[in-house]
Order: C-alpha cells, then structure tokens, then sequence
C-alpha cells in the first residue's frame, strides 16, 4: 500500500474517532434497547405451557363458544353447529343490541355505545377546559415576572424565583395527574362516589388535562412573541395578552390535540365499564362473567371497534378542517 | 483522469413539456456534445429547471425526444430509465441532504442508483474502507475533507453545496447537472462554487450544463450560453457572442410582457 | 405526537365562539345524556369514609404489610411492590419490542412513500396493482388492531388460551403494534420530499429513497414517539394486574380490597416514580434530539 493510501486511511481513522457523537443519546438508546432484549430472558414466559395442547384444546372451544348461540346447540356428545342462518344472526345481533346481554338485566348494546360516547364527551371537555387552567402556569414565557417585557428593570431576585416555582409546581402537578392510569383512577374513585358515570368521567378527565395541559403549555411557550411584546407595550396585562393574544394563536393546535386524545378516550371509554360503569365495556365483562358467553362477549368488543373506528374518522375530519382553517 | 470518451453528450428534438395547461418549454431544440460545459440563463420561470430535469429523466417530454449519450429516454424501461439518472450527478437548488445524516452518509447516497438493496444497506450503514476512502478524496477535492463524519446539518450552507457536489461525484457521473446551485450564496461565494464545478467537470471530462441566475457569472465561466425565455430557446451562442442585446432578448421582453399582462 | 407542520394562522374571532359553543354543547349534551349531577359528586356515608381513609393516608403510604395476618413466606410489602414493578416494565418492554417490529414492518406496507412518487413513465403495473391493495389491506389491518383495546386484547386472549404471561405480552403489542405502524407511515410519507427527490435523481429505487432519504428524516420523531409509547405500554400493563396478571394492578387491587389504604398508595407511588421518572429521561432526549 503506497504511504498515500496508508495516510489517507489515517486520517479517516482520526477523523472517525473524533467525531462529534452525544453520550447521552448513545447511553439512552443503548439502555432501551437492552431493556427490550432482557425482557425476554429475565421474564418467565412459560413458554412451553403457552404451547402445550391444553392451550390448543382451550382455544378450539373458545372458537366454537364464539358462534352465536342460536347457531349451535349443546348435546351430550359436545357441541352440534348448525348451518349459518342469515336471518337467525340478524335476530341475534338485534337482540343484543336492545336487550344486552342474554338473561340479564343490562342495557342495550346500542343504548352502551351511546353512554360510552358521552362518557369521553363529556370527560374530554372537561379535560380541554382544565388544561386550559394549568397551561398557563407550566409555560415560561407567562409565568415569568414581566411577560413580553420590552426591555423593563430586571426583576427582583424573589419575583423571579417565586414564578419558577409557580412553573415547576405547575409541571409537577401536570405530571402527576398524568401519571397514573386512567383505569386505576377509576377503581379508586368507583367506591367512594356512588354514580356510575362520574368515576370514569373524572378518571379519563384527570389523566388527560395533565396531558393537554404539557401539550398546550408547550404550544403557549411557542407562540410568536413579537405581537404579544407590542399588545405589553399598548399597556395590556398578563390576562390579557392570554385572552387577546395568545388564545387565538394557539387554538388550532389546541383543537387538534383535543381531538387526538378525544380519540383515545373513546378507546379507554369502553373498557372502563368493567368496573360496571356505564359503557360498553360493562356488558363485555357480564357476557364474560356469565356463562361465559363467549359469542356477546366477542359481539361487544367488536361494536366497541365499530366505535373507536368512527371515533378515529371523526377525528382525522376534524383535524383536517383545523388545519386547512389554519 | 480524464475520460472524455465516457462523457454523455444530450439531444433534444422538439421537446414540449406542459404542466396542467401551461408550457414551460415549447419546441426545444437543442444540443450539447459529449465533455462540454453549457450555463442556462434567463429569468425566473423560463423552463431552466425543467430543461435540467428533462436531462436526467426526471421530467417526461409531452412532444419530441430526449437523447441521452444515445439513448432516448422514452423507450426506456424503469431499469435502464434508474441507470441513465445513476450516470448523471444533479446538484440541486435546495441542498437536498439528509440533514440528520452524517456527510459520508449523504456522499454514500450518490451510490444508491447503483447498488442493490442489500449492497446500499451495507454501504449506508458499514461502508467498506475504499468506499470511505473514495468519499473523503472525493471531499478532499470540494475541500471539506475534515467533515467527513460531521452531522450535515451543523455544515454552513456553502460547506452543504460541496456536501452535495461530492455526493453527485461519488455517483462517478459522465454528466454534471446543476440547478441554480448558486442562488443563496453571496457574491464571492457564488463565484468560488462556479468555478469549483467547472474546474471539477473539465478535470474529470464531464459534460456539465447549469442553469444560472447570474449573467455576468456565466459569461466569465462558461464558453456557451444558452438564453431561456417563456419556455423557449431565445439565443445559444458563445459567451463572449453575448451582449447586451441578448441580454435586453432575455429581459427586457419580459418587462413588456407584464406591462402587457397588467393592461 | 405527530408534527403538524405550521398552523400560525389565527382562526377569525367568529369561527372561535361558534368551535367553543360547539364543543362546550357536546359536553353539555353527555352530561345530561349520561343523567348527571353535581350533587352525585358528594360521596355517600360510605363513600365518604372510604375516602377520608384513602386520601387521609396520601402522605403516609405503608412501608410494612398491613394485614392483620400475612401468610408464612410472604416477602416484605416494599419487596411485594418491586417485583409487582419489575413484572410490570417486564411485560411492557416485551410488548413493546414486539410492537416495534410490527410497527416497522407495517409501517412499510402503510405507507405510499416508496411505491408512489416517480414522476416519469407514470406507475408500474405493481404500484397501480399490488401496492394499493397491500397498502389498503395493511392500513385496514392496523386500523382494527389499535380499534380494540389493550385489555379487551387480554380479555379475548384469557378466553382463547387461559391464564399465561405471553398473553399479557401479546394484549399490549396488537393495539401499540397499529399505532407505531400508522404514526410511523405517517411520519415518513409527511417527511420533506427533497432530499427524497435527489435520491431519485441520482436514480435510487422507491425502496431504497424510503430507507435512505425518508426514514432517517423522521428517526428522531420515530424514536421520541416509541419512547413515549413505552411509558404507556408501562401503564397499559400496571391495569393488566386487574386481569390476572402479576403487576402493579394487582397489588393495588388487592390492597384496595382489603382497605390496606397504605400500602395502595405504595403501590401507586412506586408506578408513579417509575413513569415520571421515564417522562423525564423521553423529555430529555426530545428536547436534546427533535428540533
């Protein structure tokens, strides 16, 4: 190799070992990924059980049980199908979603797909008008002691640090709200509140203003300054510049973060009533419980689909029009 | 290193493009032989992006035929249609990097039209020690030899353009295409880059046609000129051929135009 | 979350007041169509009592078991609630690994970028065919995989196969398995187009554009939205525990259960400084790395 070559390859070497590369990154991504690989061996996964022919005789009968029942019938030699009926299925379908779960006293499926709509409504709404407290609070260029300030005195040593603090608790509030499972929160509040909507109204509402309110605090941190410096200069306050200035700018972005989490909250909707609160969820868990009936408890979840799926093309519709408004 | 004989020399024959219902090139007769250097001037919307475009198949002719080095770029399968544009390096107006990529990694991208889907795979994320060797000499001769393993995006935007020269070297191009590469330099900068293409593509025997906003840039760096306007080829000559009275062909008409337009 | 490009332009004063009624009218509509009240939010006597015991222990969570008698062998509650948190992030961390792998690959069959976008000699016979159809069937496919809801997942899977960890495992990728895949198509179809085109030019295949010119553009939202994926995935599998399965959910139930308030809010606190912990270390690296 000719000492040219041998230089160049040098060089590169040089150059290789001296690039600029973040520790942080590295070690993050390194961590990660090795957490995902050792979940495999440090979990205990039973993986020959997961594969043992009891498994496989087990999910033979959870095929059949998922034919509707006036399908087939039980005799003493196992189960005997019969042929697939178009107009028993419609039957079929119809009573579940008037009556409910078969021989109990439930609502209807249809009757639960509403109450399952409203619950994430409502929870949602709810959520918008808390986040819409908080983000205030959490976003720097506010909650700082003279917001949009042209060039004014610095502020005292203890305005600025009591604002940081207001900042910090704010964030920490959010966090925490935000931390803990919707599903959770509901079981909690479910025996201390007696109606069956609240808890998972508040559950959803909770968990999702601590997250509305980082994404709108943050979406308060980005907007254009030099409007909201020339509204302080015409003399307008904190509350003010909020509602005339910022408020505009941020709502787009606000209406498509509401959407988004809307979304999920149908989603969560429908299975918080398993804890018998009124959604779809609720019949799902008593066709389980009974029986179980396999064929309803498949029926709900799938009407629950059904909903989720309409939920998320509302919401793709919606996010469109705030944008091509915007 | 000259290879004049592998240079691609371009044909066109009556060439019409329209987009939607507006022509942005009618009846385009032109020819540029093999290891020639050609700059296209004319203002602003006159065809000059798309006459590039036609070049490296990147725009389809609705009337007349595209030669390339002999080939005609309309009876071409997708295959051959990949390795005609693979041939010919493209410096585009915007960089067109990958700005989270590291500068190796967007010189290696010149290679992609060559290599199979495992082979780019390898040289995106192991390049082999000639390949990282070609690329650094490659920047060696744009002069960033040393940003071999930065990320793009931290390069100033004249470091970015050599990034996206020596990405289109790496392709070992017959022929240089360049839009505009010059537009969001200042001055002097401006004239470095020029002058570094074409010192480059005579170098290496390539055939290099850009298209430029500067008229007075590409008469002191190019030996033909060629004019654009409204989509048509409104003179073609050598560039101390070029006067004022070319330059008024340019635009002038097109002062009148609007005038004509706003009436 | 999804980048959304720019939205600077302010809606007119009218349109805010007629979105505002609109959305606060939803609100009002699901209040009075699920019968509520204000006066429900007051517990009754026995509600009350629960929670004044509940939250009158938010400050002083249990560091020992409170049972009046804890069966020979049972580990110390702090142990208890760390190996329920170990099953926990085990659980997530394999669900989500599997779900990463599905979002990739569906990813790549939920998005156009690679099959559409050649200007010249209009589509292939397998972009006008085959693309389309996969691409249909892919984007069906994640749709109904998110529709259905982790623990429904569980619920159908407990009734397929039983009781086993893998079903845990399994509940959590199906529906993260959908949302990575369409979140990640949509980040690189949405990613810029230009470096895309250059690639083109220097004639590289839609395959290799997509690997090459798109999803290295959109890495760095791809990995900030796994790693707030994996936070939910670490809550999805703490409700698990209601299920049958051996995390957080469980101990915080059974606790519950046997109104050993103290060592619910354990329970909660030890989940809540893991994730808030994992918010903070993904805030990091969004704000060092995601411009």
């Amino acid at each position: 190799m000719s000492v040219a070559a041998n230089h160049t390859e040098a060089r590169i070497a040089e150059l290789k070992r001296s690039r600029p590369r973040s520790r942080f990154l590295r070690f993050s991504l390194g961590c990660f990924v090795a957490l995902l690989v050792a979940s495999w061996f440090v979990g205990d996964f039973a993986w020959r059980d997961a594969f043992s022919a009891r498994r496989a005789e087990n999910l033979d009968r959870f095929l059949g049980d998922m034919r509707p029942w006036p399908l087939r019938e039980a005799t003493p030699d196992g189960m005997v199908v019969k042929p697939w009926d178009w107009a028993v299925v419609a039957d079929w379908t119809e009573e579940r979603l008037e009556e409910g779960v078969s021989g109990l006293d439930t609502e209807g499926g249809t009757e639960a797909a509403i109450g399952t709509l409203a619950i994430s409504v409502l929870a949602i709404v709810l959520a918008a008008l808390g986040s819409l407290v908080f983000c205030w609070f959490a976003a720097r260029n506010v909650a700082t002691p003279q917001p949009f300030a042209p060039s004014a005195a610095p502020p005292g040593p203890l305005a600025r640090w009591s604002w940081r603090v207001v900042v910090a608790g704010t964030r920490l509030v959010l966090i925490v709200l935000r931390a803990l499972p919707e599903y959770i929160i509901a079981y909690l509040l479910m025996s201390m509140l007696g109606s069956p909507a609240w808890p998972a109204v508040l559950a959803l509402a909770i968990h999702n203003t601590g997250i509305l309110g980082r994404l709108n605090a943050e979406t308060v941190e980005n907007v254009e300054r030099k409007p909201l410096v020339a509204l302080r200069a015409l003399g307008a306050g904190r509350a003010k510049i909020a509602v005339i200035g910022i408020w505009p700018a941020i709502m787009p972005r606000f209406l498509l973060y509401f959407f988004y989490r809307w979304e999920t909250c149908v989603r969560e909707a429908t299975v918080l009533g398993i804890l018998h609160l009124a959604s779809l969820g609720w019949l799902i868990d008593e066709a389980r419980s009974s029986g179980p009936k396999y064929d309803e408890m498949v029926f709900y979840i799938l009407l629950g689909s059904l909903l989720v799926i309409g939920g998320d093309l509302v919401s793709a519709v919606a996010r469109r029009l705030v944008r091509r408004a915007s | 290193m000259i290879m004049q004989g592998k240079a691609s020399g371009f044909r066109l024959e009556g060439v019409t493009v329209r987009f939607g219902t507006t022509a942005a090139l009618q009846d385009v007769d032109l020819t540029i032989e093999a290891g020639e250097a050609v700059a296209l001037v004319g203002p602003s919307g006159a065809g000059k992006s798309t006459l590039l475009r036609l070049l490296n198949g990147m725009v389809r002719p609705d009337e007349g035929v595209v030669h390339v080095n002999g080939d005609t770029l309309g009876n071409l399968s997708r295959r051959a249609l990949r390795d005609v544009r693979a041939a010919i390096g493209f410096v585009h107006q915007d960089l067109s990097l990958v700005p989270n990529l590291r500068v190796v990694q967007n010189v290696m991208a010149g290679r992609l039209g060559q290599q199979g889907l495992f082979a780019s795979a390898r040289s995106m994320l192991l390049p082999s020690k000639t390949a990282t060797a070609r690329a650094y000499e490659i920047l060696e001769r744009v002069g960033i030899a040393e940003k071999l393993y930065e990320r793009t995006d931290t390069l100033s935007g004249g470091q970015q353009q050599r990034v996206a020269l020596a990405r289109a070297l790496f392709q070992r191009p017959v022929a240089l295409l360049a839009d505009e590469p010059v537009s969001s330099v200042d001055p002097a900068r401006a004239r470095d880059t020029v002058e570094l293409l074409t010192r480059v593509s005579r170098e290496e025997g390539l055939t290099l046609v850009m298209s430029i906003h500067n008229l007075e840039l590409a008469r002191s760096c190019f030996p033909r000129l060629v004019g654009l306007r409204g989509g048509r080829v409104v003179f073609d000559a050598r560039a101390d051929g070029v006067g004022d009275d070319e330059f008024h062909a340019l635009y002038d008409l097109d002062e009148a135009e609007m005038l004509a337009d706003g009436a | 979350m999804v980048p959304e490009g720019d939205l600077s332009r302010p809606f007119p004063i009218r349109t805010r007041g007629a979105v505002l009624l609109a959305l606060l009218g939803a609100g009002v509509w699901a209040f009075l169509h699920l019968d509520m009240s204000f006066g429900q939010l007051v517990p009754n006597e026995g509600g009350l009592d629960i929670a004044k015991k509940f939250f009158g222990r938010a400050f002083s969570p249990a560091f020992a078991s409170e049972a009046s008698s804890v069966p020979p062998g049972t580990p110390p509650l702090l142990i208890l609630s760390l190996q329920a948190l170990k099953t926990t992030v085990i659980y997530a961390a394999a669900a989500m690994s599997l779900s990463l792998l599905l979002g990739l690959v569906l990813g790549f069959f939920a998005s156009t970028a690679w099959w559409t976008g050649d200007p010249v000699g209009g589509r292939t016979w397998f972009a006008r065919t085959i693309a389309p159809a996969v691409y249909g069937a892919t984007r069906l496919l994640t749709g109904f995989m998110r529709s259905i809801h982790e623990v429904l997942w569980a619920l159908l899977l407990l009734a397929a196969f039983g009781i086993t960890p893998l079903a845990a495992v399994i509940a959590i990728a199906i529906p993260y398995g959908g949302t990575l895949a369409k979140i990640f198509s949509e980040m690189i179809d949405e990613a810029d187009r230009r470096p895309a085109d250059a690639l083109r030019a220097a004639g590289a295949s839609g395959v290799q554009i997509y690997f090459f010119g798109l999803v290295p553009r959109a890495l760095p939202d791809m990995l900030a939205y796994a790693f707030y994926r994996f936070e939910c995935a670490l809550r999805s599998s703490a409700v698990l525990g209601f299920f049958g399965f051996a995390t957080v959910g469980r101990e915080v139930e059974q606790s519950f259960n046997s109104n050993n308030y103290g060592e619910v809010w354990t329970h909660l606190y030890v989940l809540m400084a893991v994730i808030i912990l994992f918010d903070a270390w993904s805030g990091q690296l969004r704000k060092r790395f995601v411009a």
